[in-house]
């Protein structure tokens, strides 16, 4: 996982690989950690991400819901056009920022 | 070690893979469910077919084997006709599938959507009476266009 440019009050997060049940323990963990040490923003970056299972999606919710406890907000930006009909679906984007990939 | 056990099957039209139930697993799983779809020029599915099949794999390793390398998870693909059929099978007890099928859970919920997944992305999602058995249908046109949905 790659941490990417960060204020005190933002961070953001690179996976840089697919958000599946296989990574997603270690992946929780990293995120709630940044929230644990109270960022006030967290963006999670999907660049080179081309799938994100339910599995996966859990993993967003929970940070979302622990950030939204401590007044956080979240972002998910670079998202592919698959990911981003299927966060549509689930309705996602009701719930935390996702901005699709350019182009 | 249990817990590498992968086998791979390749048919004319299909593959059979039955692998030690860990997650681990499913990711070699999914590899060569791509591998297949290039071998049938289905490549623009990937994602829909990938997606539910991880969710169904992720059901049989977690839910059905509760992850024990010891246990093993079949998965059937078979390319007839126009149709994808993807079957899933776990040694498990299974579980109450009629009560979940057609739920989004709401958006606060850290779980829940796996079955609302599969419904989407399929044309046929059915179980076996026990629910340790899932076939999954989708209409694939091989080197055509894009998916459906």
């Amino acid at each position: 996982m790659e941490q990417g440019e960060q204020t005190m009050d933002e961070k953001v997060i690179k996976p840089g690989k697919d958000i599946v049940a296989s990574m997603a323990d270690g992946f929780r963990k990293d995120l709630l950690k940044e929230v644990g040490q109270g960022v006030k923003k967290l963006v999670i970056d999907l660049q080179g991400v081309q799938m994100v299972d339910s599995v996966g999606i859990g993993v967003l919710v929970a940070a979302y819901n622990s950030l939204s406890r401590t007044g956080g907000t979240m972002a998910v930006s670079n998202v592919c056009e698959d990911v981003y009909k299927l966060f549509k679906t689930m309705r996602l984007d009701q719930h935390f920022e996702v901005v699709p990939a350019a182009g | 070690m249990s817990a590498n056990v992968f086998n791979v099957s390749h048919e004319a039209a299909g593959v059979d893979l039955c692998f030690a139930a860990s997650l681990e697993n499913i990711d070699k799983a999914i590899a060569e469910t791509k591998a297949f779809l290039t071998r049938i020029h289905a490549q623009q599915y990937t994602f829909d077919v990938t997606l539910v099949l991880r969710e169904a794999l992720s059901n049989a390793v977690v839910d059905g084997c509760g992850q024990d390398p010891k246990m093993r998870v079949s998965c059937r693909l078979r390319f007839r006709g126009r149709r994808l059929i993807m079957e899933i099978e776990d040694p498990g007890r299974g579980f109450n599938w009629r009560g979940r099928m057609g739920k989004l859970p709401p958006p606060e919920a850290e779980s829940g959507r796996g079955m609302v997944i599969m419904e989407h992305y399929c044309e046929m999602v059915s179980y076996n009476d026990k629910g340790n058995r899932l076939m999954m249908e989708k209409i694939i046109r091989p080197g055509r266009g894009v998916a459906p949905k």
